[in-house]
């Protein structure tokens, strides 16, 4: 059975299981199908450069190497700041009870970009939460780089953001941009459902 | 920065710049050694080494594992790759250098529901003489927060003192109303925002805030709607 999140919120206790809120889930989606001259269904692969090595799907394998060209572990790996001090691995926000004690306000929640949407089916925190917005620091699993997470109520359901903040920033009439050159290459984006909400 | 073409309330247009701007970073992951290290994409098999080829070139597979490393091709295995291409194959391994792509619309529950040509979708955003338009439709912020999910959000900003004034005023009108309003792209205005070649298309609403004579204009955008989901 899946793992409940634990919330506190003014002195009663919650419990719900999260469910993460996908396009999918809600939308469906689309796949691309490839058919060739003879209408036969095809499947991708991959081809180097020189047009010399095709490489089957699942057949390329992402590695760190270091300078040398040596094979470095993952497990090698430590979470640092910018000093490069070791940071301390937080733990999951599901071994724990979430006290629930900091409301936000909208322009804060608004300032986030999520990473994930998870919908928790309670009732009663949903009623406890009312107009009010939670923060709270969240972490999915145990590793040193929490994230910001909210709690919003909206229709009887509870819904659980995971997000880091962006750095905006009030700009006078002083600090003007320049844009870019014509021509210049637009970066790509990742490639995602047909939009079919409205 | 990148540009975009909007209007105001009043279909005055002009082009403005806009970027996310993500803060920096808490952590980095970083060797105790201090060794500088960096991703490669390796090479971890050719069609000659899958199962369906051992399975064909050896009667028991399994014995030649054991006497040996078919799977293997010491030549290419570990190779470092860059600069890769996707090909389509047909069912007979041949590259297949002609071929007809369609999408296959499937429903929450897994179910086909159409078939049909792929769509070149161009980006809308920075159009001469197409800029974003207001619909007219506002959101107070706490409704809107709480019907959609805002995937990204963009700061606009100006790039002389005309374009501070546009900006300026339309961030005051937002930041007085404490509402979003819905912006949409297109011809008639109304369509969602597209902001490169055959990217995902948007819903922008714009927000606006002012303190003194400096002010945060940011363009939220979405294509999830805050809704229950059926099940697990």
């Amino acid at each position: 059975m899946a793992a409940a999140l634990k919330f506190r919120l003014k002195g009663t206790e919650y419990e719900a299981v999260p469910v993460k809120l996908e396009r999918k889930k809600l939308y469906g989606w689309t796949d691309v199908v490839a058919t060739d001259s003879a209408g036969n269904v095809c499947t991708t692969a991959q081809v180097d450069p020189d047009g010399e090595l095709l490489i089957p799907p699942g057949a390329v394998k992402s590695a760190l190497l270091d300078a040398d060209g040596a094979w470095v572990e993952r497990s090698e790996l430590v979470a640092v700041d910018e000093n490069g001090a070791e940071l301390p691995i937080v733990p999951s926000s599901f071994g724990q009870t979430i006290s629930l004690g900091a409301k936000a306000t909208e322009e804060e929640f608004l300032d986030h970009v999520w990473k994930s949407v998870y919908q928790l089916d309670n009732p009663q925190l949903a009623e406890a939460i009312g107009q009010d917005i939670y923060s709270f620091t969240f972490n999915y699993r145990a590793d040193a780089s929490p994230e910001d997470g909210y709690l919003v109520a909206s229709d009887g359901k509870v819904f659980l953001f995971d997000g880091e903040k962006l750095a905006f920033e009030y700009i006078g009439i002083a600090e003007e941009s320049a844009l870019d050159e014509p021509g210049e290459e637009e970066p790509a984006e990742d490639d995602e459902l047909d939009f079919s909400m409205m | 920065m990148r540009k975009l073409n909007i209007a105001n309330e009043a279909k005055r247009d002009a082009e403005v710049g806009f970027e996310m701007k993500k803060a920096t970073p808490k952590a980095r992951l970083a060797l105790r050694s201090g060794r500088e290290y960096a991703s490669a994409r390796l090479l971890k098999g050719t069609f000659a080494t899958e199962l369906a080829a051992l399975e064909k070139a050896n009667a028991d597979v399994a014995a030649a594992l054991e006497v040996g490393d078919p799977e293997i091709d010491m030549e290419l295995e570990g190779r470092k790759l860059e600069g890769l291409s996707k090909v389509y194959l047909s069912p007979d391994g041949k590259v297949a250098y002609v071929v007809k792509l369609e999408e296959h619309v499937h429903a929450p529950d897994g179910s086909e529901k159409e078939v049909r040509a792929i769509k070149e979708m161009p980006a809308n955003i920075a159009v001469e003489n197409m800029p974003i338009r207001w619909t007219g439709k506002m959101f107070p912020k706490a409704a809107a927060l709480r019907k959609f999910v805002f995937a990204r959000s963009y700061q606009l900003h100006h790039v002389n003192g005309l374009t501070y004034d546009f900006l300026f005023a339309m961030a005051k009108k937002l930041d007085e109303a404490k509402a979003m309003m819905l912006v949409g792209g297109g011809e008639k205005g109304t369509g969602p925002l597209v902001f490169t070649m055959n990217g995902s298309p948007y819903r922008g609403f714009l927000e606006g805030r002012v303190q003194g004579e400096k002010y945060l204009l940011i363009l939220h955008l979405t294509n999830l709607e805050l809704k229950e989901v059926a099940n697990a």
